[in-house]
C-alpha cells in the first residue's frame, strides 16, 4: 500500500464497514433461516424416489432370462429415460471423477442407446490421454452405432495419446445389430492364443481379420505356423509385387463386371418401393468399395499407428506361372491400443481371375526385365568405355610426360648442364 | 441517532458507489461480469462448504453465506441493474440451486452405480476396464 493513500483508504473502508453495519439489519432479514440452508431439494425429492424406485424396479424384475414382471417393457422405456437423463447430468457437469464410472456402466449395461448416451456424457466431460487405456474398449463395441459414437467421443479430449486413438479408428457405417466375431477357422486361418477380435479393423470380404493380443506375444505364434518369412512388411510388398498387383487387378475386374451388372438393372422407383430402393443402394454402395481399393485402408499400414511390421507367409501357392502368397499374418504393434496386434490376410479372387489378371501382369514383367536386362548391359557397356576412356587418357599423359621429361633433358644437355 | 445512521448509510453507499466499478470504464468490469464473478466465487465456496459438510457430516454454508453477507450490500449499490441477481443471492435461492444440482448429480451417479451392478471407487478399480473384449 502506497503511504500517500493510506488514510483514505482506511477511511472509505470504515466508512463502508459502517454503512454495512447499518444495513446489517436489511441482510439479517434477508437471509435465509439457518433451517433452510440445508440442501435444498425437498421439491424435488418425491421425483427423484420415483426415478429410484423405476431403476430399482428394473433391475429386481426384468434383468435375467426370466423377467418377474409382466410390465418390464414399459419399465425398460423408463429405466432407460431415468438413466439417460441421469448421463446426461453427470456429462454436464464436466466433472473428471465421473469417467471411470461411465466407462464401468457402458461396460455392463446391454441397452444399446444407454452405452451410446455414456460414450456422449464422456464426451462432454473431455476425455485425457490417462484415460486412453480405459476407452479403448470402448471403440470395439460389437455395435457399430457404439462405435460412431465412440469414435465420436474421442475428439472431445485433448492429448498425443487420444489424438493417435482418433487416427486410427475409423468412422464406422451405421448400424444397431450386434455383429459376431467372424470364425477365422472358416477360412483356415490360425488366431493367437489369447486374441481379441477388432470389429472395425475386421472385412471377411476383403479377406482381412484384426486382432489385439492381451498377453504374450502373436509374433513366435506366427513364426512356428510360417512357410515362410519373417519379411518386413516394405520387403515382403517388394517381392511379392507382381502377385499383389494381380489380386489387385482381379478384385477390379470383378468390380467392373458386378457394376456393368447393377447398370443394367432396373433402379427400384423409391415411391413404390423404398425398401427395394435402399436394399438397391446398400448393393451399389457395397459394389463402389469391392475393388482394390476397399482393401486399400487395412494395407496402410502408417508407422505412427503399427510400427515397424513383419510379415509371416502361412501358405503360398503356385497359380499359373505364378507363386502366390494366399494366406499371411502381418504382425505389429497396435500403438493406438498400446497392445499388440496382427491382421490375418487372405487372397478372395478365385484362382482363374488370378490367372487372367497374370496375362498382363506377365507381359509387364517381361518387359520390365527386359528393360532392366538392357539398362543393365547399357551400364555395363558404358562402365567398359569409361574404363577404356580412363585407360587412354593414362596412357596419354604418360607419353606426355615421356616427351616432356626427354625435351627437359635435351635442353639440359644442349645447356650443358 | 437515526438521522445519523441513514447520514452513515448514505454516505457509504455513494462511497461504494463511486468506488465500485462500471461498465466501460477502461479495465474496469461491468455490473455484469461482477456479477458472474460474485456467482462464481460462490459457488466455488459452496463446493467448499459442502466439502467440509461431507467431512464432518454437518450441513452448514458458512463460507458462501458470509462471502455473500460481504459483499452483496456495496454491489446492490453499484449495480442496480442487477437486482434480480442480486435477490437470488440474498433470498438464498442461488444456494438452494446448487444444493439441488448436487443432490441430483449425487442422486443420478448412484443410479448409474445401481445399473453398473455397484463398484467401489478405490485404487485397481479400473484395471478391468483396461480389457478389450466387453461381453454382450
Amino acid at each position: 500500500m502506497r503511504t500517500g493513500q493510506s488514510p483514505s483508504v482506511t477511511m472509505t473502508g470504515v466508512v463502508i464497514a459502517l454503512g454495512l453495519l447499518s444495513h446489517a439489519p436489511l441482510l439479517w432479514a434477508a437471509s435465509p433461516p439457518a433451517a433452510d440452508q440445508r440442501p435444498a431439494t425437498a421439491a424435488a425429492e418425491p421425483a427423484d424416489d420415483r426415478e429410484d424406485q423405476i431403476v430399482a424396479n428394473y433391475l429386481r424384475d426384468c434383468v435375467g432370462k426370466a423377467p418377474k414382471n409382466a410390465n418390464c417393457d414399459k419399465l425398460r422405456n423408463d429405466f432407460v429415460a431415468t438413466l439417460k437423463e441421469d448421463l446426461f447430468t453427470l456429462g454436464s457437469t464436466a466433472d473428471r471423477k465421473y469417467i471411470s464410472g461411465l466407462v464401468r456402466f457402458f461396460r455392463r449395461r446391454p441397452e444399446i442407446e444407454l452405452r451410446i448416451d455414456a460414450a456422449h456424457a464422456i464426451g462432454m466431460i473431455g476425455p485425457e490421454d490417462s484415460d486412453v487405456n480405459i476407452l479403448v474398449p470402448m471403440t470395439n463395441d460389437p455395435v457399430p452405432d457404439v462405435r460412431y459414437a465412440a469414435y465420436h467421443m474421442i475428439p472431445h479430449g485433448k492429448g498425443k495419446a487420444l489424438d493417435l486413438l482418433k487416427e486410427r479408428i475409423a468412422r464406422q457405417n451405421p448400424g444397431r445389430e450386434i455383429e459376431k466375431p467372424t470364425d477365422a477357422a472358416k477360412f483356415s486361418m490360425p488366431v493367437a492364443p489369447d486374441s481379441v477380435y477388432l470389429y472395425e479393423s475386421s472385412d471377411a470380404t476383403r479377406g482381412r481379420l484384426s486382432y489385439v493380443v492381451r498377453k504374450g506375444d502373436a509374433a513366435s505364434f506366427f513364426k512356428s505356423k510360417a512357410k515362410k518369412g519373417p519379411f518386413k512388411w516394405n520387403q515382403f510388398k517388394e517381392q511379392y509385387r507382381y502377385q499383389l498387383k494381380d489380386e489387385d487387378e482381379a478384385m477390379d475386374q470383378a468390380q467392373q463386371a458386378a457394376g456393368k451388372k447393377l447398370e443394367s438393372e432396373q433402379p427400384p422407383d423409391p415411391a413404390k418401393n423404398m425398401e427395394a430402393y435402399v436394399a438397391y443402394m446398400q448393393k451399389l454402395g457395397s459394389v463402389s468399395t469391392q475393388g482394390s481399393m476397399g482393401k486399400m485402408m487395412f494395407d496402410l499400414y502408417q508407422q505412427n499407428l503399427y510400427g515397424d511390421p513383419t510379415v509371416y507367409v502361412l501358405e503360398e501357392r503356385q497359380i499359373g506361372q505364378r507363386s502366390y502368397p494366399t494366406k499371411y499374418a502381418v504382425v505389429y504393434q497396435e500403438l493406438a491400443f498400446k497392445r499388440p496386434g496382427y491382421r490375418l490376410a487372405w487372397t478372395t479372387v478365385p484362382d482363374d481371375a488370378l490367372k487372367a489378371a497374370q496375362v498382363a501382369s506377365l507381359k509387364e514383367q517381361k518387359e520390365e526385365e527386359a528393360h532392366q536386362a538392357a539398362s543393365k548391359k547399357n551400364d555395363e557397356a558404358a562402365k567398359k568405355r569409361e574404363a577404356e576412356l580412363d585407360s587412354l587418357t593414362k596412357k596419354k599423359d604418360d607419353a606426355e610426360k615421356k616427351t616432356f621429361k626427354k625435351g627437359q633433358s635435351d635442353l639440359e644437355k644442349e645447356l650443358g648442364f | 441517532m437515526v438521522n445519523f445512521r441513514m447520514l452513515l448509510s448514505a454516505v457509504s453507499l455513494s462511497i461504494a458507489m463511486l468506488s465500485w466499478p462500471q461498465a466501460g470504464s477502461g479495465a474496469a468490469k461491468s455490473c455484469v461480469e461482477n456479477m458472474n464473478d460474485i456467482y462464481k466465487r460462490v459457488q466455488a465456496l459452496d463446493m467448499d462448504d459442502n466439502l467440509t459438510n461431507v467431512l464432518a457430516k454437518a450441513s452448514v454454508r458458512g463460507k458462501a453465506q458470509e462471502y455473500i453477507n460481504d459483499t452483496l450490500p456495496a454491489f446492490k449499490a453499484a449495480c442496480p441493474t442487477e437486482a434480480n441477481s442480486i435477490k437470488d443471492l440474498e433470498n438464498g435461492n442461488y444456494l438452494k440451486k446448487l444444493a439441488a444440482e448436487r443432490e441430483k448429480r449425487r442422486k443420478a451417479f448412484a443410479r448409474i452405480k445401481a445399473a453398473s451392478g455397484g463398484f467401489s471407487d478405490g485404487p485397481g478399480e479400473d484395471r478391468d476396464l483396461e480389457d478389450l473384449e466387453v461381453q454382450r
